[in-house]
């Protein structure tokens, strides 16, 4: 089934909402004004998601991955590069902690992270896997055994 | 002589929210639409409205820019800024231009607080 003109209009502003709350939080945590654009939304296959992403030439990106259960039972993802990311977190807890020891955390955390197809294809085990659990499940994908598993 | 109230926002179901709570609220009002700050500015023009209420980010001209732009044109309208841009420097934006703001959703509570604040600036 395909989404509206209105429908998709529809989507594009509740995820303003909640990037306009996310800009909030990050103004005040980063000190400073956080520009927001023109929100766009298109209905894309996950190969057309991936080819968009090495176009921009994010070869690695860190991906976080919310549920949402209730009203709505569905999933988030955001994906940044991790370049960005790195800033992101570098702006979030401050001078302290030097840009080399933020960036040795991040390769840990990254590390099992190889490309976006990659990625997509991991949260799309690890969703499966919470779907076919039942409700109120959180499955992440762990690459070192290479299943889905409770979390 | 109709009271009339000017939508100003990209988004074609917000503009259907907030027609549907001002019609609610005030059916003796007469409603207009513009999708960008071009439209609204051509609009304030033609129609002359007596309150706006304003999104912030649209394509092209900014909600801010386009209230700059009609404070040219007209002095009286008085404005709401109703945008899901919450940051502090929204809110102080909207200050140094002497609008009201008024945070998205465009719940009927939000459009109330619009509505309220024409009323006490009359």
């Amino acid at each position: 089934m395909k989404l509206s003109t209105l429908g998709l209009d529809t989507l594009a502003e509740i995820f303003n909402h909640g990037v306009g709350q996310a800009g909030l939080a990050l103004s005040e945590l980063a000190g400073q004004e956080v520009q927001l654009s023109v929100p766009k939304i298109e209905e894309l296959s996950k190969r057309a998601i991936t080819d968009q992403m090495d176009a921009r030439g994010a070869n690695r990106i860190c991906a976080v991955h919310q549920g949402f259960s209730g009203v709505i039972n569905t999933d988030a993802l955001l994906m940044l590069p991790v370049d960005q990311s790195l800033q992101l977190v570098q702006r979030m807890v401050g001078d302290e902690f030097p840009l080399e020891q933020l960036s040795e955390m991040e390769q840990e955390s990254l590390a099992e992270v190889d490309s976006p197809s990659t990625l997509v294809s991991r949260a799309d085990h690890a969703l499966y896997a919470a779907k076919s659990a039942g409700r109120d499940r959180v499955f992440c994908f762990d690459s070192a055994r290479q299943i889905a598993v409770l979390v | 002589l109709k009271t009339k109230i000017l939508i100003v926002d990209d988004s074609s179901v917000s503009r259907m929210m907030i027609r549907g709570r001002i019609t609610g609220l005030q059916p003796d009002w007469e409603v207009f639409e513009a999708a960008n700050g071009d439209q609204a500015v051509a609009m304030v023009s033609t129609e002359h409205p007596d309150y706006i209420t304003m999104d912030v980010n649209m394509p092209g001209m900014s909600g801010f820019e386009a209230v700059e732009k009609i404070r040219e044109i007209d002095q009286k309208a008085k404005i709401v800024i109703l945008t899901a841009n919450i940051q502090v420097s929204s809110r102080e934006r909207a200050q140094q231009l002497s609008v009201h703001f008024v945070q998205k959703p465009a719940t009927l509570a939000a459009v109330q607080l619009a509505i309220d604040y024409f009323f006490s600036a009359a």
